[in-house]
């Protein structure tokens, strides 16, 4: 049998295609680590992906590759510490250069899925986007339509009064 | 953007700060409806805008129980007559008039080299203190300085304002709900320091400081220095505590009143030479009776800033271990977090003298062995050196952090200070954790010079950052990092430019040659 490091699973993904692909891979995902727990005999029943697209199961994959050997997340990731922190490393920079409709859907799978640094990168990367525009551009940008009664919107203009901008 | 379930929108807005959240919950209903703004603090002054909008989050079902800390700006608009004609007669006692308005809007535009659009795109962006450079580059935004008399008429406002509402006692109404409404309250804070440093760059973003026209200069209200109180009269009323520190005053008597415990309290004077005076603490007074049913209640943290207003002929904080204040703090019996800034007014004078004549009784009057502390801070405290040896010594065993601010000391050194608490006091285990900062000459008031881990470090066998050129008294270069009491981001190394120095030794700084220089230069570009 082979040792665990050597390993592979097999993958369906939404649209029906079989991606093999290192179990160490593939276990950045909490809910594929769960499944292979739970069925017992990894390489041999393929683990069907159901919400996730092939074309955006292989992005998801090859962002687990190269993060294969990253330590795991310390359980002191908390709320607070989040808040502030959109910093992203380059090579997932670059690896979020996508157009927006594959970001979205990585974001879904990295929910889905259960990857958090992932989800991370994805939402710090959406974050960013809205960074630095105002209500219009980001309107324009996520192509948002404005539907607020002039009534409502004094009473969103009152209330952001109230808080301070840190 | 909109495809995204509503929880994966709102963990989105948690990488935003309150500025870019409420841009995104302007754009639509859906967005506005998930993306909660964080209201984790409020302020109260006797301000109508303030107390508006403390009492709109007190009524709104989610954003009330975000709170965990009152602010009370204590900071009051002053009088200033019309009358730009100056009285001789009564220099000291006179009322401010136009013309001391007008010459605190020319400090305030000093502070932005002079330029009125400067000002108004310093307050829009704000500006950098050293360079006095506004921080955006966005153009200039013209035309909307305030003229002397609108931004007199509209201070004028405000103080007439300021004063019905606290001859209606509408701010007391208004926090005593405040104590209700918000249930996840853990701090009151009462802060002197609200328009500080300045008024383009305030500490606080009060609602009112928030609704101000950007070109709107004017005199940045500093509170608790009353003119009753100078170095000439060491005597205070009761009834001057209860006008001039009003915010203190009747956050304590609510406090007192209400029936749940907010365990912490604090006194916020950034360091700055104020406080409430130590006359409050020279004999019983309802103010005081408060404080200590706030003391007996069970508060965990208190930090307590006290003007002593000391000079010579009143060495006011030899005053303190002889009044109530030991007797009253020692009820605090569950206090875990104590700090006390001990500031001396404006007539500071640093010197032995005042080491000497005050020092063993002040560290007396603090009651350690009633508490359970955890953390103490002991700030602009002077003390002799063996009574201070002696209070760490009597520190308990299992206190976690001591933070020693701008304490002057004399018969000693900092460096032998540190060598005794590694040797005998035995701090060699992390804990407690020392921190000791410094003002340094030649920054601004605000920064100072911190050291805390490089102290960890000497305790594990490393270098003692007082150890260098200087006679033990200062943190050398290349120890501890600047930091700026206004503003919580600025953070610099304490090395000096390492393109134009040599470190030689731990803490020892050589100028390189301008011939070594020059190599370097030439490596570089040999490198590239």
């Amino acid at each position: 049998m082979a040792s665990e490091a050597e390993q592979t699973v097999k993958l369906v993904s939404s649209d029906n295609v079989e991606i093999v692909t290192e179990r160490k891979v593939a276990e950045r995902s909490m809910l594929i680590k769960n499944m292979i727990e739970d069925l017992g005999a990894p390489g041999e029943e393929p683990i069907p992906i159901m919400n996730v697209s092939e074309a955006v199961l292989r992005k998801v994959l090859e962002w687990c590759t190269h993060h294969k050997n990253d330590p795991a997340p310390s359980q002191d990731d908390d709320a607070d510490s989040r808040k502030k922190t959109t910093d992203i490393e380059d090579w997932d920079q670059k690896f979020m250069q996508v157009d927006q409709e594959m970001l979205f859907e990585i974001i879904l799978a990295a929910n889905y899925m259960d990857i958090k640094a992932l989800l991370d990168v994805g939402c710090k990367t959406v974050a960013n986007m809205i960074k630095g525009k105002s209500p219009e551009e980001i309107r324009k940008t996520f192509n948002i339509q404005n539907d607020f009664t002039p009534e409502e919107e004094d009473q969103i203009r009152r209330e952001n009064e109230w808080a301070e901008d840190r | 953007m909109l495809q995204l379930p509503d929880d994966l929108l709102a963990y989105i807005s948690t990488f935003l700060s309150n500025k870019e959240k409420k841009r995104l919950r302007s754009t639509s209903k859906r967005l506005h409806s998930f993306c909660t703004l964080r209201i984790d603090r409020v302020f109260i002054s006797p301000s109508y805008k303030n107390i508006e909008v403390f009492r709109a989050i007190a009524d709104h079902p989610v954003l009330c129980k975000q709170v965990k800390e009152i602010i009370w700006d204590d900071a009051r608009f002053e009088k200033f007559e019309p009358d730009d004609q100056e009285d001789d007669s009564l220099p000291e006692e006179r009322v401010r008039n136009k013309v001391d308005f007008e010459n605190a809007r020319e400090e305030n535009l000093m502070s932005v080299a002079g330029e009125e659009n400067a000002f108004v795109q310093a307050r829009a962006s704000g500006f950098d203190p050293v360079t006095v450079e506004p921080l955006s580059t966005e153009p200039l935004l013209v035309e909307e300085y305030l003229s002397l008399d609108e931004s007199f008429d509209l201070y004028n406002r405000l103080y007439e304002e300021q004063e019905t509402i606290i001859r209606d006692g509408l701010d007391v109404e208004a926090f005593r709900e405040g104590l209700r409404a918000f249930t996840a309250l853990q701090r009151v804070t009462v802060t002197s320091e609200a328009y500080r440093p300045n008024i383009i760059t305030p500490c606080y973003s009060t609602p009112l400081i928030i609704s101000f026209p950007l070109g709107y200069s004017y005199p940045a209200p500093w509170p608790w220095m009353p003119e009753t109180v100078d170095e000439a009269h060491s005597e205070i009323s009761l009834e001057d505590i209860k006008t001039h520190w009003h915010g203190v005053a009747v956050v304590l008597d609510a406090l007192a009143k209400h029936d749940r415990l907010i365990p912490e309290f604090v006194i916020d004077t950034r360091y700055e030479q104020l406080g409430i005076p130590y006359q409050l603490f020279d004999s019983p007074s309802d103010i005081l009776t408060n404080f200590e049913t706030l003391c007996r209640r069970g508060l965990r943290r208190l930090d307590l800033a006290i003007n002593t207003f000391c000079n010579f002929r009143n060495p006011g904080l030899r005053q303190l271990p002889r009044g109530q204040l030991k007797s009253v703090l020692a009820k605090a019996t569950s206090l875990e977090h104590f700090s006390l800034h001990a500031s001396s007014g404006e007539h500071a004078a640093y010197d032995s003298h005042r080491v000497q004549n005050e020092t063993m009784d002040a560290l007396s009057a603090i009651p350690l062995h009633s508490w359970l502390l955890k953390h103490i801070t002991l700030s602009s405290v002077p003390v002799i050196y063996s009574d201070l040896v002696e209070f760490l010594r009597r520190l308990p065993k299992d206190i976690r952090s001591v933070g020693l601010i701008n304490v002057e000391f004399t018969e000693s050194t900092y460096k032998q200070l540190l060598e005794k608490c590694r040797d005998e006091l035995h701090w060699t285990a992390g804990r407690p954790k020392l921190a000791i900062a410094h003002q340094e000459g030649g920054q601004l008031e605000s920064r100072k010079l911190w050291v805390e881990e490089d102290i960890a470090d000497f305790f594990r066998g490393g270098h003692n950052p007082f150890e260098g050129r200087s006679r033990g008294n200062w943190i050398q270069q290349g120890f501890g990092v600047l930091r700026d009491d206004f503003d919580e981001d600025f953070c610099k190394s304490n090395v000096p430019d390492p393109m134009y120095h040599v470190c030689t030794s731990p803490g020892v700084y050589r100028v390189k040659t301008r011939e070594e220089v020059a190599e370097e230069q030439r490596q570089r570009e040999g490198g590239e």
